[in-house]
């Protein structure tokens, strides 16, 4: 880009040696920094206007001819591009005085407007709302020349002692401050955020005698008391009561009185001229000055920036022709940039408006469009966002900056708040006519209760406050964003308001202000639930969750993490409608127990952090899985053994079964129940199961008699003889007509082909579903311990039905034959 | 001599199967007769129908006999037939002979109902009741014939006298 701004500069060169004039003006030879906009009322062939306040909003008012042919001169208000007259009372036919004096950042203009008729005296005004208030109806003449942000607006009312007064108007009441005393009239200038006046008192013929005074509570001070006589000319104050001016008597100056301190302060001090006269023009918030001092022939003025305490002279480029040699700037806004006029060279008229910060004085000529065919000789206002106001003498011009920066912020910032963050965009402007050039700086001004933590951002370069890089974008592109880190002090007030300027080419230009309010946070209640899960050998999630609330309701934002303690750390998603949930990982093989829950919120804009700790994760026992089907069906008879009792479970432990092995049934549905006790009782509980087993009758055939199925135990006694205990059981069932159980003998009984030696003996009675017992003993001869010899035992049974009276045929028999291992 | 019932039986294809156990005890034929002087041999197949070996350790009958002595049961066949003691998981022993009943003349003719259980379990001392099922012993007057064969033994019977008059009529 640069190299093709060379190439049309050579170009045009040339084409003028050629004669083409024309050509070579219509090719624009500047980097392009600012977007000029001539303030005139669209479709209108105005003789002049000039911009008399420019607020932070890009507003601008002051007054403009509308029609060369009437020579009216009307208040205006310039506004996103909308050109407003503001009217007024009537008059102004004489081009007489109408103007705005002031406009606060609400877009509230103050100044004055002409009744109609012979009289045709201006009045003060307070334009809001779209249209003009009479701020003194009742009095013939007044004026309006200040306002603040609280739509406050200081001026003068001519009373009836023919004495002008000061004034301030404030809520829709008119207050006249009276008289600094009785030989005076006053004018009040400017009221700052705080209510503070300043103004100057005249003889009431005149400016002659004049002195300042600042004016608070009620109490008028004369600045530069005891003169009272051709002392000062005051010019501005900032919202830090902090007055501007000349003074004129004695040691001349330009001052900087403090009216809070009453003190003054000789800002020649450190200049090229001390005490030689000169006037401080502008002061901004931070205190920091302009204006110039009175030089000797050959150097007139000689301009001068108070910062701190130091002065830093501004000269001019060159001499005029005549000797003359003049800097002299006019405003200054909260960032420092400054804008003014100087001698250029040449003609002794031969201003050029200038724009200077950082130490770098530009002619604003060379940072707009060549083409324009303007020269602009001076700068009347540059606000805080970096917009200027520039006249060639003839029209007022409102300058804006192509390449801006932006500051942003989420939410409000709290006291003692660390690593609140600022985002920074800087755009080339799609009004602009070329991409950036050069260096792009970008810089941080913090206020005093703002600390910086860091600035960053992808392709930027940042050291301390200030961010820089050398590639460039297109019309209407952004570079990537910085994203800046600030700790906020515990005794932040509020707003705070944090500002960054971007400079291409070494060239401040458009500001960013972020007004941002300091809110201390509103406390917050997170409360926890208790959780549970179970014992696992695997590891899982588990869902912790709590509820926070402030100010009586619910909580959305912020994130809640859950510590627990031995087990480890889950962060909730945001906070919404006051809930907040968390997924644990718990590993495997943690033990049952109480594991302390710690959850911590946050906190969220405007609220605080807060924490429960009152909370718990309990691990609980692992209940054992118990599998146990259901057994085949039993034939009556059969005792409960392994068939049945086979429940197994995931983890090693110890079952006991009710009934118990070798229980013999009754016949139907029967209900088994195992209880489980685990090994490992920390981890695992104890539980239980059952199962159903079905008992089916004994064969049918005999079904409805008794049927004896015969088990036994054998052992052998102190003479070796083997004592078989056989166990008959009545698996059938009782004849309906049967008064007693059947009786039961044992008839026939062998060990192999041996007869017992003793018994058997009588088992008797046995009832369905009972048994009995019958001993025998054979003679140890029988077989050797381990042989295999078959046990054979026969019976016989009868039925008592009464009267002694054998039921059926008699009673049956029965005999059974088992594999005995010997003992 | 025994009078050892014909086998004619072998050719009625009807089973007759235990109650249900872990053991199904399918007998050839349920109703044997007979008269006095008579060995009934009754046959069957045993079938373990768990997957698991099953311990045939012992056997138990009961028969509404109230004397019992008028009668001989004879197990020996269960026991000779299945020498290894116990059936493999779902195996089975095939058509095998279990019992006999040998009937004495103090046996008054008549229909006696009984069962044959079959003991034993996992082990080989289990004497859980692996199943059972239900005969008949009919005994008849002395000289009285079986009642006519069942339908289907006919084609048998017939072949039978045809090869009876065959060997007559050739002499051999």
């Amino acid at each position: 880009m640069k190299r093709l701004r060379i190439l049309a500069a050579l170009t045009g060169v040339l084409l003028c040696a050629s004669g083409v004039f024309l050509w070579a003006n219509t090719t624009n030879t500047n980097q392009v920094m600012y977007t000029v906009q001539k303030i005139v009322l669209p479709g209108t062939t105005p003789e002049y206007s000039v911009i008399s306040a420019l607020n932070n909003q890009g507003q601008a008012a002051g007054w403009a001819d509308m029609d060369p042919s009437d020579n009216l001169r009307h208040p205006y208000l310039y506004s996103g591009g909308t050109f407003t007259d503001l009217g007024t009372f009537g008059g102004g036919s004489g081009g007489g005085p109408n103007g705005v004096n002031g406009l606060n950042n609400l877009g509230q203009a103050a100044g004055y407007a002409e009744y109609a008729g012979a009289a045709g005296e201006p009045h003060a005004f307070l334009y809001t709302g779209g249209g003009l208030i009479d701020l003194a109806p009742n009095n013939t003449t007044s004026s309006a020349n200040g306002i603040n942000d609280s739509g406050q607006v200081v001026g003068e009312v001519l009373c009836s002692d023919n004495y002008t007064r000061g004034f301030v108007y404030s809520g829709g009441t008119l207050t006249v401050l009276g008289a600094t005393d009785t030989t005076r009239s006053t004018q009040a200038l400017g009221i700052d955020a705080s209510g503070e006046i300043f103004g100057i008192a005249n003889n009431r013929t005149g400016n002659s005698g004049s002195y300042g005074w600042f004016y608070s509570n009620g109490t008028f001070t004369n600045m530069f008391s005891p003169c009272v006589n051709n002392c000062s000319s005051v010019n501005a104050m900032n919202n830090l009561g902090q007055v501007v001016g000349g003074l004129g008597f004695g040691s001349r100056y330009p001052f900087l009185y403090n009216g809070r301190t009453g003190v003054m302060t000789d800002l020649s001090q450190g200049s090229a001229f001390p005490d030689n006269g000169g006037t401080a023009t502008a002061i901004n918030d931070n205190g920091q000055a302009v204006g110039w001092v009175n030089g000797n022939v050959g150097v007139e003025e000689v301009g001068f920036v108070y910062s701190g305490g130091t002065i830093t002279n501004l000269y001019a480029w060159a001499p005029a022709s005549n000797g003359d040699y003049r800097n002299e700037p006019d405003t200054i806004n909260i960032l420092g940039q400054v804008g003014g006029r100087a001698i250029v060279g040449g003609s002794n008229d031969s201003f050029h408006a200038y724009v200077y910060s950082n130490g770098v004085m530009t002619d604003l000529n060379t940072l707009i469009d060549s083409t324009l065919g303007i020269t602009l000789g001076n700068v009347s206002r540059i606000n805080d966002l970096g917009q200027i106001a520039a006249s060639d003498y003839n029209y007022a011009y409102l300058l804006t900056p192509v390449l801006n920066v932006t500051s942003t912020h989420s939410g409000s910032f709290s006291p003692g708040q660390q690593s609140a963050t600022y985002t920074l965009t800087v755009t080339n402007s799609p009004s602009a006519e070329q991409s950036t050039s050069g260096t792009i700086s970008v810089t941080e001004t913090l206020p005093a209760a703002l600390t910086l933590v860091s600035m960053n951002g992808q392709g930027w370069t940042c050291a301390s406050n200030t961010c820089t890089r050398t590639d460039s974008i297109g019309v209407g592109a952004s570079y990537p964003a910085i994203t800046v880190a600030v700790n906020v002090a515990g005794g932040a007030t509020s707003p705070q308001v944090n500002r960054a300027s971007v400079s291409e080419a070494g060239v401040q230009l458009g500001n960013a202000i972020d007004s941002t309010v300091i809110q201390a946070l509103g406390s917050s209640t997170v409360t926890a639930s208790n959780a549970t899960a179970p014992f696992s050998t695997n590891s899982r999630n588990v869902t912790l969750a709590a509820t926070v609330s402030a100010g009586g309701g619910p909580v959305n934002g912020g994130t809640v993490q859950f510590n627990v303690s031995g087990i480890g750390t889950a962060t909730s998603g945001t906070v919404t409608n006051g809930n907040a949930s968390a997924s644990l990982l718990v590993a495997g093989n943690i033990h049952a127990g109480s594991y302390p829950i710690n959850a911590v919120y946050s906190g969220t804009t405007g609220i605080a952090g807060s924490s429960d700790a009152t909370k718990s994760l309990v691990i609980t026992n692992a209940v054992p899985v118990i599998t146990w089907a259901n057994p085949p069906d039993m034939i009556a008879g059969s005792a409960l053994g392994s068939g049945q009792l086979d429940a197994t479970a995931n983890v090693p432990g110890t079952f006991v079964y009710t009934p118990p092995a070798g229980t013999v049934l009754p016949q139907g549905s029967n209900t088994l129940s195992v209880v489980f006790t685990p090994n490992d009782s920390t981890d695992y509980s104890s539980t239980s199961a059952t199962a159903i087993v079905n008992v089916d009758p004994g064969p049918g055939s005999t079904s409805g008699h008794p049927q004896f199925v015969v088990t036994r135990t054998l052992s052998r006694n102190a003479s070796n003889n083997i004592v078989v205990v056989a166990t008959v059981t009545n698996t059938g069932s009782q004849p309906a007509m049967a008064l007693s159980a059947p009786y039961v003998t044992l008839n026939s009984c062998k060990l192999g082909s041996f007869t017992p030696i003793s018994g058997p003996s009588v088992p008797g009675s046995i009832a369905p579903g009972a048994s009995a017992q019958s001993t025998m003993t054979f003679p140890g001869s029988a077989g050797a311990s381990g042989a295999t010899v078959p046990l054979t035992i026969n019976g016989s049974w009868f039925l008592d039905i009464g009267s002694g009276q054998a039921y059926g045929s008699d009673g049956g028999s029965f005999g059974s034959t088992l594999r005995t291992l010997l003992p | 001599m025994k009078n050892i019932i014909p086998i004619l039986a072998i050719a009625i294809t009807a089973a007759f199967a235990a109650q249900a156990g872990v053991l199904d005890i399918s007998l050839d034929q349920s109703t044997l007769t007979g008269s006095s002087g008579s060995v009934l041999e009754f046959t069957g197949t045993l079938t373990n129908t768990t997957d698991s070996v099953l311990w045939l350790n012992g056997d138990d009958y009961n028969v509404l006999i109230s004397d019992p002595t008028s009668y001989a049961f004879d197990d020996s066949p269960f026991y000779d037939n299945t020498p290894s003691g116990y059936l493999d998981a779902n195996g089975t022993t095939g058509d095998i002979g279990l019992f006999n009943f040998t009937i004495f003349s103090s046996l008054a003719p008549g229909n006696y109902d009984g069962s044959f259980t079959v003991t034993g379990g996992a082990g080989t001392d289990s004497q859980d009741i692996l199943g059972s099922v239900d005969f008949t012993v009919q005994v008849t007057a002395a000289g009285q014939q079986n009642t006519a064969p069942e339908p289907g033994a006919l084609p048998l019977v017939a072949i039978g006298i045809g090869v009876l008059l065959a060997r007559k009529r050739f002499g051999a």
